[in-house]
């Protein structure tokens, strides 16, 4: 009885055993880190923001081959992309300073009513361009890592923008890198407003698919084809950015088609529009 | 067998080469997260060998932090995979070919339901079934091409040891 009992010990504390009883407790330390939401503590948010460019320096050490490979690619999609480009200007450079007159005249018509009607001025700002240095928009917590000269001027929850439309917010930083927050992430909540009639709404990320836009009282007054812009409620987006036009109306549901995609940025803006730090 | 200590590390720098190209690559059809739960399961690990396990959690709290997953998503898949060609290894399963990719496929699939559902209910969102079911379908198409080529590689190496 003694002597199976031993055995039976021998065989818990042989070093297989004990490696598989320290991978099993691994495994549940992971576990329990991601099933209790560690991520949402302070200490898990200090650490993600001063590892993100340590972890990143380290990737783009060891990735250096793909590296190599992908930005080979990258400058032969680049050189396609002028050569479109160009061709497309030269098509548009006609229409374009009609559409310039036309831009000149309608800022000097909104002035004059601002004027007559005693608006406030809306807030000024300028902007930092960052270079994006690694893009994880394909998941559904679509996010990017970017990188600039004055990162000491970058604060959490600066507004990104490419020339086109918004992007989204920067969600973390430390010295040298900080992560934007897409649109399109599941975690991305934007007050908005949709067609020249202001309905206002909340755009909700949706991973791959269309952000949908919620809480819109009026939803069956708008048309696919209305431009979403920014509301400027919530005090982190400067009002009046494109966001996007209307594709999809389903019932309720509202899908909207962003007018930026990130895959064909090199750099962004990122706009120094501080609401509350200046009205306070 | 692997073993960290005479000195093939290969594998190792393939795994942390994989997690670091998510910096690179950005495709709907590829997750290297997956992947490299792909590699982590077919390698032939030593069974003693305490560094492999902290080495996995290390490796996925890195692929979280890059990635910008939830902590501990990516090292509980890692030591999931390991864990079970331990499992399956020290309640001497024979191990078939056919039998592993059939327990990896279920696994897979598993996992992206969890994942569809866990996005469901928690974000309210239903992300598309199509979409993102595919790089699980490639992963799992990954299987055999991998598993012969890590397999003749350790094969390889004992021989020549």
């Amino acid at each position: 009885m003694r002597l199976s009992r031993n055995l039976r010990v021998q065989k818990i504390l042989s070093p297989s055993s004990r490696v598989f009883i320290f991978a099993i407790s691994l495994f549940i330390i992971s576990l329990t880190l991601f099933l209790g939401r560690f991520e949402l503590t302070q200490l898990a948010k200090n650490l993600r923001s001063h590892t993100t460019s340590l972890s990143y320096s380290i990737s783009y050490i060891v990735s250096t081959p793909s590296n190599l490979i992908n930005s080979g690619i990258q400058s032969i999609l680049d050189l396609k992309e002028i050569y479109n480009q160009l061709n497309e200007y030269n098509r548009n450079q006609l229409t374009d300073s009609t559409s310039f007159q036309d831009i000149v005249s309608m800022k000097l018509k909104i002035a004059q009513y601002e004027d007559l009607l005693n608006l406030t001025a809306d807030q000024e700002y300028d902007f930092i361009t960052s270079r994006i240095i690694a893009d994880f928009s394909n998941k559904f917590i679509g996010t990017i890592l970017i990188k600039s000269d004055e990162t000491e001027k970058l604060f959490i929850d600066m507004p990104a923008v490419g020339s086109k439309g918004i992007l989204g917010r920067v969600s973390s930083l430390d010295n040298n890198v900080a992560r934007v927050l897409l649109l399109d992430n599941i975690n991305s909540r934007l007050p908005v407003i949709i067609s020249e009639d202001a309905h206002q709404g909340i755009m909700i990320g949706q991973g791959q698919n269309d952000p949908i836009v919620e809480y819109v009282r009026e939803y069956k007054n708008i048309k696919v084809g209305d431009l979403v812009t920014t509301s400027g409620k919530g005090g982190i987006f400067p009002p009046y950015l494109v966001v996007g036009q209307v594709a999809r109306i389903k019932g309720e549901r509202i899908e909207v088609e962003l007018t930026e995609d990130v895959s064909q940025l090199t750099h962004i803006l990122l706009l120094n529009y501080k609401f509350y730090q200046d009205n306070e | 067998m692997i073993n960290f200590r005479k000195g093939n590390l290969i594998f190792y720098f393939v795994l942390i080469f994989i997690v670091s190209s998510n910096i690179v690559f950005n495709s709907i059809y590829f997750d290297l997260t997956l992947i490299s739960c792909l590699i982590i399961y077919v390698l032939k690990w030593s069974e003693t060998n305490w560094i492999i396990c902290i080495l996995l959690f290390v490796l996925g709290i890195y692929n979280d932090i890059l990635v910008s997953t939830s902590f501990g998503y990516a090292s509980s898949l890692f030591l999931c995979f390991y864990l079970i060609d331990r499992v399956g290894n020290y309640l001497s399963i024979p191990s078939n070919t056919n039998i592993r990719f059939t327990i990896f496929s279920i696994l897979m699939l598993i996992l992206f339901f969890i994942n569809y559902f866990a996005i469901y209910f928690i974000y309210n969102t239903s992300i598309l079934l199509f979409i993102n079911i595919m790089p699980y379908m490639v992963v799992i198409l990954l299987y055999y091409p991998l598993n012969f080529i890590i397999s003749s590689i350790q094969t390889k190496y004992d021989r020549v040891k």
